[in-house]
């Protein structure tokens, strides 16, 4: 075996470490990162990084949905999401102190400090709870799957799009139809908030001016 | 693998696209700034107000409603690779599937959702 092989047979190995590094890496960012488009943008990453790693394991089929849905359209919702809500409120007064590390998120006054330091810790220590929880129940799950050694795709030879349609819709045809429930309760969902916001503006007729020249301006650019 | 060659090679020409034409171009075209050409065109009106400024919920309606029909579009993928192997049996399937969505898009229609006002 000359060393062209084996390094070709080293990639795949490589491939993984690097995607999983920046897959980790953006992840975290995505809680560091002052401003929530930056976060969001590194989220991006880290769903482009998970895509990596489906065509490393040979599944193409999934590593495309994975770019469609999750690069392309939850993104987009993400990046609505933000547009739509309110930043100035969300960042708080922090915002305008300046740049600062993630530290200086707590107020700096004298008594409301220390009150709302006790309370971010609080936070701190419940998030850390639910997430140790979450770790635990993940890795019994994986622990009890007992995963395959080989994938599927790669025992059979057939591509992966037959294989998950001829699945989906003999074996899986229940999760199937019910995910189309799902994607009808999201849809009636937003149309529910977009009436209440028609409602409330009908009250209020362009209280603020920023959100009708915002919602003009980009009126304007979708033209 | 093997196949991925192909996309590796598509994704180094583009970098190397990018970077040797803007590169050759930047060696020979005269560099003169002015606020004019550095302003953004082509895309609407002119950016005016805070860029951290409150947009309307309605916009929101149309990223989910795109994210519903793209994940759609994803499921339709499979179903047509196998849709001789399963037949009329998948055809339906995917009728109810469909038919269940089409249910909250005359919701979004009676709603007048989908109209600008």
């Amino acid at each position: 075996m000359s060393i062209l092989d084996r390094l070709v047979l080293f990639l795949p190995t490589l491939g993984f470490f690097v995607l999983g590094t920046v897959i980790l890496v953006s992840a975290w960012m995505v809680g560091q990162v002052r401003r929530i488009t930056h976060a969001a943008f590194f989220m991006v990453l880290a769903f482009t990084g998970v895509a990596g790693v489906f065509v490393l394991l040979g599944a193409d089929f999934l590593a495309g949905s994975q770019v469609l849905v999750y690069v392309g359209a939850i993104a987009v919702m993400f990046l609505f999401a933000i547009m739509v809500s309110d930043l100035k409120e969300l960042s708080g007064p922090a915002a305008g102190s300046g740049p600062g590390g993630s530290g200086s998120r707590a107020p700096e006054g004298d008594g409301e400090a220390a009150a709302a330091r006790t309370a971010a810790r609080a936070w701190v220590l419940l998030a850390g709870l639910v997430a140790v929880a979450f770790a635990g129940i993940v890795l019994a799950a994986v622990a009890k799957a007992g995963l395959p050694e080989v994938s599927v795709p790669a025992a059979s030879g057939e591509p992966t799009t037959v294989l998950i349609g001829r699945e989906l819709f003999t074996k899986f045809l229940v999760p199937f139809e019910v995910a189309s429930v799902v994607l009808l309760a999201a849809l009636v969902g937003a149309i529910v908030l977009a009436a209440r916001e028609d409602k409330d503006r009908g009250l209020g007729e362009e209280a603020d001016s920023g959100a009708g020249a915002a919602g003009r301006r980009n009126g304007g650019v979708t033209a | 693998m093997g196949s991925y060659f192909e996309v590796l090679l598509f994704l180094l020409t583009g970098v190397i696209f990018v970077f040797v034409g803007l590169g050759v171009a930047s060696l020979f075209r005269p560099a003169l700034p002015s606020t004019p050409k550095q302003s953004i065109y082509e895309c609407g009106m002119r950016p005016f107000g805070d860029t951290l400024g409150k947009f309307r919920v309605r916009y929101y309606v149309f990223a989910l409603v795109f994210v519903v029909f793209d994940v759609e579009a994803v499921f339709l993928y499979p179903w047509a690779v196998v849709f001789r192997e399963i037949g009329l049996v998948g055809f339906v399937e995917m009728l109810i599937f469909l038919g269940v969505l089409v249910i909250g898009l005359v919701y979004a229609w009676k709603k007048r959702v989908l109209q600008w006002s």
